[in-house]
């Protein structure tokens, strides 16, 4: 299980021309919870605080105030506990070219306490699950967009973790490739996983999450099932919620 | 600390599989400096063979007929130019003859009255066969000479010692090989500090800010390994390849003076054998022996990888610090160029002569280091003095690597791209 609670997060720009410092808030008062079994959606436009939300449930960020819970483990307290029990994807983790998938699983599952020749077997069903075994054993640096993606995937399950985040998890892919993820998903949705997809394929949402949660302006605006949401904005689709969102003011500065 | 080890293995096996910068650092010197050093010599010992087997012509006004006879006897080593009256300085520099020599016309009064010969010796010093030629006729002139006045010595019934009031034995209380520990004392620490800290740059920027630019930095730290444990791994890392780089290269610098004392060796039992045969004895030839065991004592060797020790993390937590803070590769060189300067700005600082004689320099960071390995070869080594460099190395060392752990736990800098 995910807890989320009333937390906050700002950052601090400088402007070249005045050097006058500014704070932004990116996330204020956010609040959620996510079951285990079920696929959260977190979605919100570009710079709405959804990556640094999900960042900071991935202990790569510290909240300025409120707290994360994952698994029942403080992100603030047990952060490399915590890592351990999540896999995490975001659109800009790169990949070590020069090596092959198959040593870099074995590698990274060595750094997430897994023996390697366990980390090895698991590495190698999952790159068979996600259709691009035949290339375990190729050096990286020539893979596609696609294929690079899929390995992140795998990495991000190798350990098995019982909680999920996928930021964008089918970009560059496919319409046949991003139903294999999209089943995936579900599959692991079966197995109890604790999941938060973000997303701004919005049908996708529509389809396969449970609850979604709206992020505007750093603040969570909606939550609910994806019909429950479009009834609060009276809308008929969650695209149409967006835009209504989008005519509200400016972010806030603090300072 | 399990983490930091598997950091480490892993920034170590992906250098490995980078086979050009694998070459370029582990092979090249390796086959560049024995090479260069070998061609150097071979080129150095042709050279001057060329000049010792050259006869010197010597273009000559000796109306008298003094010198002439017994200056080109067979086997002198001079030759008389017998080529038209030419522009002296322009013959040289086109080294038409080696040198040009002027005897007065009225030298038969002089030799008869005995009174000294007013020689004139025109020769060019840019050219190395009319300086050989030069130096040649200064030894020609003087052994004759020499005949000379025993000659007339002997006419006079006078003993020629007394030409020699003194006779001076010399003892030298150190030999070589101290000389070549001065040496090797001298450009060590200047060749460490450089090859240690610019030898692990490069990597440092590329494990530290290209992980940044690549994105493969958020993948370690989506692990459950702490940032703590990323950094020390990293900066083990950068510590490894400064220290083997520097090993590579003292080993390639090593069989390069090795290639090259051979080729020397090798020439001068060529030559030796030679005289000997010519002498009709059958002695083997003695060589000049350089013990380099006596000068690479294991105690020194072991004093001095005690200080690069610490000056390789001291340095390896600089370059993470300044590596971790870029957003970019470049951007990270840009930074870490400046201390370059710095470290060749000390080292230059260090061949000062005289410096080691400063009181206060053990209390320096870094020139400490240079001056310590500098006695230490140099058979000057003072214990107080090394333990207070170790002991401040330490210091500065600690300080730079929680500095550097406190900037690293930032996330302005761990997402800075």
């Amino acid at each position: 299980m995910i807890e989320v609670s009333d937390v906050y997060k700002s950052f601090t720009l400088k402007d070249k021309r005045t050097l006058k410092i500014k704070t932004i808030a990116a996330v204020q008062g956010v609040s959620f919870q996510v079951q285990p079994g079920e696929i959260y959606g977190l979605l919100g436009p570009n710079g709405a605080g959804k990556s640094t939300t999900l960042r900071m449930i991935a202990t790569l960020m510290r909240p300025e105030k409120g707290f994360i819970k994952v698994a029942g483990l403080s992100t603030l307290d047990q952060p490399n506990e915590v890592r351990g029990k999540l896999g995490f994807l975001a659109t800009d983790m790169g990949i070590y070219e020069r090596f092959t998938p198959r040593e870099q699983l074995r590698i990274f599952g060595e750094f997430q306490g897994m023996d390697s020749e366990t980390a090895e077997k698991r590495g190698l069903k999952l790159l068979d699950d996600l259709g691009i075994s035949d290339f375990a054993n190729v050096k990286m640096d020539g893979f596609s967009s696609g294929q690079r993606q899929k390995f992140n995937i795998a990495r991000a399950l190798l350990h098995d973790p019982q909680v999920i985040i996928f930021d964008e998890p089918t970009t560059g892919l496919d319409v046949l490739t991003a139903k294999t993820v999209l089943d995936l998903l579900l599959h692991l949705k079966m197995q109890g996983k604790t999941i938060i997809l973000s997303t701004h394929i919005l049908p996708m949402v529509e389809k396969i999450c449970s609850r979604v949660g709206i992020i505007y302006q750093g603040r969570l605006r909606a939550e609910g099932s994806p019909r429950q949401v479009m009834e609060t904005y009276n809308s008929h689709s969650l695209d149409e919620v967006f835009f209504t969102l989008a005519a509200s003011k400016e972010p806030e500065e603090i300072q | 600390m399990k983490g930091s080890w598997l950091v480490l293995k892993k920034e170590m096996y992906y250098w490995t599989k980078d086979r050009r910068t694998l070459f370029l650092t582990l092979f090249f010197p390796l086959i560049l400096y024995p090479l260069l050093f070998g061609i150097m010599t071979k080129m150095g010992m042709k050279d001057s063979q060329r000049l010792n087997t050259t006869v010197t012509q010597v273009s000559m006004e000796d109306p008298a007929n003094i010198l002439s006879p017994t200056l080109f006897r067979e086997g002198s080593g001079f030759e008389r130019f017998t080529g038209p009256n030419v522009n002296i300085p322009l013959a040289l520099s086109q080294e038409e003859f080696h040198l040009f020599i002027k005897v007065p016309h009225d030298a038969n009064l002089n030799v008869k009255s005995q009174k000294p010969i007013a020689l004139e010796i025109t020769y060019d010093p840019s050219k190395d066969v009319s300086k050989k030629g030069f130096s040649r006729i200064q030894k020609f002139i003087k052994d004759n000479d020499a005949l000379i006045v025993v000659e007339r010595l002997s006419e006079l019934k006078i003993s020629p010692e007394i030409l020699e009031p003194t006779r001076i034995s010399v003892i030298k209380t150190t030999g070589a090989n101290e000389e070549i520990g001065k040496l090797i004392g001298l450009f060590l620490p200047y060749f460490l500090l450089i090859s240690m800290y610019a030898g692990a740059m490069q990597f440092g920027a590329d494990i530290t800010a290209g992980e940044k630019e690549r994105g493969t930095l958020l993948s370690l730290l989506t692990t459950r390994l702490s940032r703590l444990e990323i950094m020390q791994g990293k900066m083990l890392a950068i510590f490894c390849v400064s220290i083997l780089g520097i090993a590579i290269n003292l080993l390639a610098i090593g069989l390069g003076g090795f290639t090259a004392g051979n080729l020397v060796l090798s020439d001068r039992i060529e030559q030796a054998k030679g005289l000997a045969t010519s002498l009709g004895s059958s002695m083997p030839p003695n060589s000049v022996n350089i013990d380099l065991q006596s000068i690479l004592t294991p105690q020194a060797i072991l004093l001095t990888l005690g200080l690069l020790i610490p000056l390789g993390l001291l340095f390896s937590a600089i370059i993470l610090t300044i590596g971790a803070q870029s957003k970019s590769v470049r951007e990270a060189n840009v930074a870490m160029v400046p201390g370059i300067f710095v470290v060749v700005a000390i080292g230059v600082f260090s061949l000062a002569p005289g410096i080691e004689k400063l009181a206060y320099l053990p209390f320096v960071p870094l020139m400490n280091i240079t001056v310590v390995i500098r006695k230490l070869f140099a058979g000057q080594f003072v214990m107080w003095e090394y333990l207070i460099t170790l002991l401040m190395t330490l210091l500065l060392t600690w300080f730079t690597v929680a500095l550097s752990g406190r900037l690293l736990n930032r996330e302005n800098a761990l997402f800075k791209s």
